[in-house]
């Protein structure tokens, strides 16, 4: 078991949790489901009040909560946005999540915001970037966070390292941890031609302290990260490898567009944590 | 603070150099995906299956595709209005002409009333600018602060010297807007609140002229309402921080005590003010 200790020293988190969405308050709250723990999307909660800080508020009573978001823009060369940085924390105050990740992406320049993710070039240069501003981040926050590797659908001329060495480059400098989304790196390997097992064996083991599972759109000449469908065979084969590598590390079911009832999710959730609970089994055995 | 601003500062110094060139194709990348004609083939590679174009193409699709829908989650009376395929590409010029500022998505189409307003294919639907600023303001009364409301028997139960110097606090939520329309009879046709979609805007008497809607915070749901004059006068005194004393005095030389009481009692039930 790997269970992870809250960046704040509150409670743990282990099994597989499911991303929490607006359409599903009801259904959590009425049904209380078996879910070891939900994961906010943090930019989500940014409002100064209402009914979403209402929601998360009433589910966090009930479950440890991880918060996720895509507003940092890691790998900006604007100052930090120190408002919404503050925002951050408190929310972090507020709901003391078990875990804080971003991406390892930017999405702002010159105070413009594209709310997406766009990766860096992967150079030494960009690496020791990145890595400063996480710092930074996480010296503000006052713990470490989790920075998620993303889908691309392009490679910039000026990289020199592989996504895989610019990661653990960057994790290196930021002494920061990982959220491996095991679909990202499929994405992204099936795009860009790499070989994804080969990517896993790179991972820094002691740093991944979550991993995400979601569903693509294959477009013919590319694979999209819809995050809107089922996950997909190969990616369930990877998360499989995945678990043998890191151990049972809490895994996330991510579902963003097309957003389907509760129960789908439940039953995507139940599948990764027969896979999840396996590995035990293959660990005790000494596999 | 000053301690983490001196810290952030140092950080920054330090990445400035390095970061130039960096800031440079960001730019470039920000430029071509809000739509200004750029040339990824400088600083793409591209594969085998896609041109640098084509993988370009990639992330200005998925950043309109997320800013319009977006603008249909907060304008949904402007898009069951104009209808889909109208609403999107009106979307699609309003992103380019307005590329986001703000990390948060919950700021984006603060413009989009003021470009309705001057959008030339709406000249002959004048009202849609204002039917965008109920649904901006359904938007921002949803995600304000949860607040206190201020009932009538706090106040009744005041000295009547303390209750007249009193100036009232109006909701964060409160929004008021003043259309030349039948704004508010336009909102319930096209928020889908009345269920009639069968009666379209165009069957409304714009005859009967200019109406004034309120938008404000009901627990944690939105209320929208058309207002009276007289309502919308207090609530417009009450903004201007003028005191109960002066706003009954400045109501009672138009409206009969009654009208004003009714009035005052009115906005109160309807939670227009926090304690
Ligand atoms: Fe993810």
């Amino acid at each position: 078991m790997r269970p992870v200790q809250n960046a704040l020293g509150m409670s743990s988190l282990s099994g597989v949790g499911i991303g929490l969405r607006a359409t599903h308050y009801q259904t959590i709250l009425n049904s209380l489901p078996q879910v070891p723990w939900f994961e906010a999307l943090t930019d989500n909660y940014m409002g100064r009040g209402g009914l979403p800080l209402h929601h998360l508020e009433r589910v966090a009573e009930h479950y440890p909560i991880t918060l996720h978001g895509v507003g940092l823009s890691l790998g900006s060369t604007d100052p930090l946005n120190t408002t919404y940085l503050k925002k951050l924390k408190q929310l972090c105050e507020r709901f003391q999540p078990v875990l804080v990740s971003d991406h390892l992406c930017w999405s702002s320049v010159s105070n413009v915001h594209g709310h997406d993710l766009f990766p860096l070039p992967y150079t030494e240069r960009a690496a020791k970037h990145i890595g400063d501003r996480i710092q930074a981040v996480q010296d503000f926050l006052g713990h470490r966070i989790l920075v998620e590797n993303v889908s691309s659908y392009l490679q910039y001329k000026e990289s020199m390292q592989t996504e895989a060495e610019f990661l653990v480059d960057v994790i290196e400098r930021a002494d920061c941890n990982l959220l491996c989304d095991i679909n990202n790196i499929f994405v992204s390997a099936s795009n860009h031609n790499f070989d994804a097992q080969e990517y896993l064996e790179l991972m820094p083991v002691d740093r991944v302290q979550e991993m995400h599972l979601a569903g693509y759109e294959d477009q013919g000449t590319h694979l999209l990260d819809t995050h809107g469908a089922k996950v997909h065979a190969p990616v369930w084969s990877l998360y499989e490898r995945a678990l043998q590598r890191f151990g049972q590390v809490p895994t996330l079911i991510e579902w963003d567009t097309n957003i389907p009832e509760f129960s789908v999710l439940m039953a995507e959730r139940d599948k990764a944590a027969a896979y999840h609970a396996d590995v035990k089994h293959h660990v005790a055995s000494g596999f | 603070m000053l301690m983490l601003n001196t810290m952030l500062l140092q950080v920054f110094e330090g990445m400035k150099e390095k970061s130039d060139s960096l800031q440079q194709l960001y730019n470039e990348f920000m430029n071509g995906v809000y739509g200004q004609s750029i040339y990824p083939e400088t600083f793409i590679q591209g594969s085998a299956r896609l041109s640098p174009q084509q993988q370009f193409a990639a992330y200005r699709g998925s950043v309109v595709g997320n800013l319009s829908n977006v603008l249909a989650d907060i304008f949904p009376s402007v898009n069951r209005c104009l209808g889909k395929n109208f609403f999107e590409a009106m979307g699609l010029r309003y992103i380019d002409e307005h590329p986001s500022t703000s990390p948060s998505l919950d700021n984006y189409g603060q413009a989009f009333p003021t470009f309705c307003d001057n959008f030339t294919p709406l000249k002959e639907y004048p009202y849609i600018g204002d039917l965008a600023r109920i649904d901006w303001a359904w938007h921002q009364a949803f995600h304000a602060l949860d607040e206190q409301v201020l009932s009538l028997t706090a106040i009744q139960g005041l000295e009547p010297e303390q209750y007249l110097a009193l100036s009232l606090q109006p909701s964060e939520s409160l929004h008021i807007i003043d259309s030349s329309y039948p704004i508010f009879r336009i909102w319930q046709l096209t928020s889908g609140s009345q269920g009639h979609s069968e009666h379209s805007v165009t069957s409304l008497n714009f005859e009967e002229g200019a109406e004034c809607a309120l938008v404000w915070r009901i627990g944690y749901d939105v209320g929208v309402a058309s207002i009276s004059k007289i309502e919308r006068r207090f609530l417009r005194l009450v903004e201007n921080r003028e005191t109960l004393g002066t706003i009954f005095a400045i109501l009672l030389s138009e409206y009969s005590q009654t009208q004003v009481m009714t009035c005052f009692a009115g906005l109160c039930e309807k939670q227009c003010f926090v304690a």
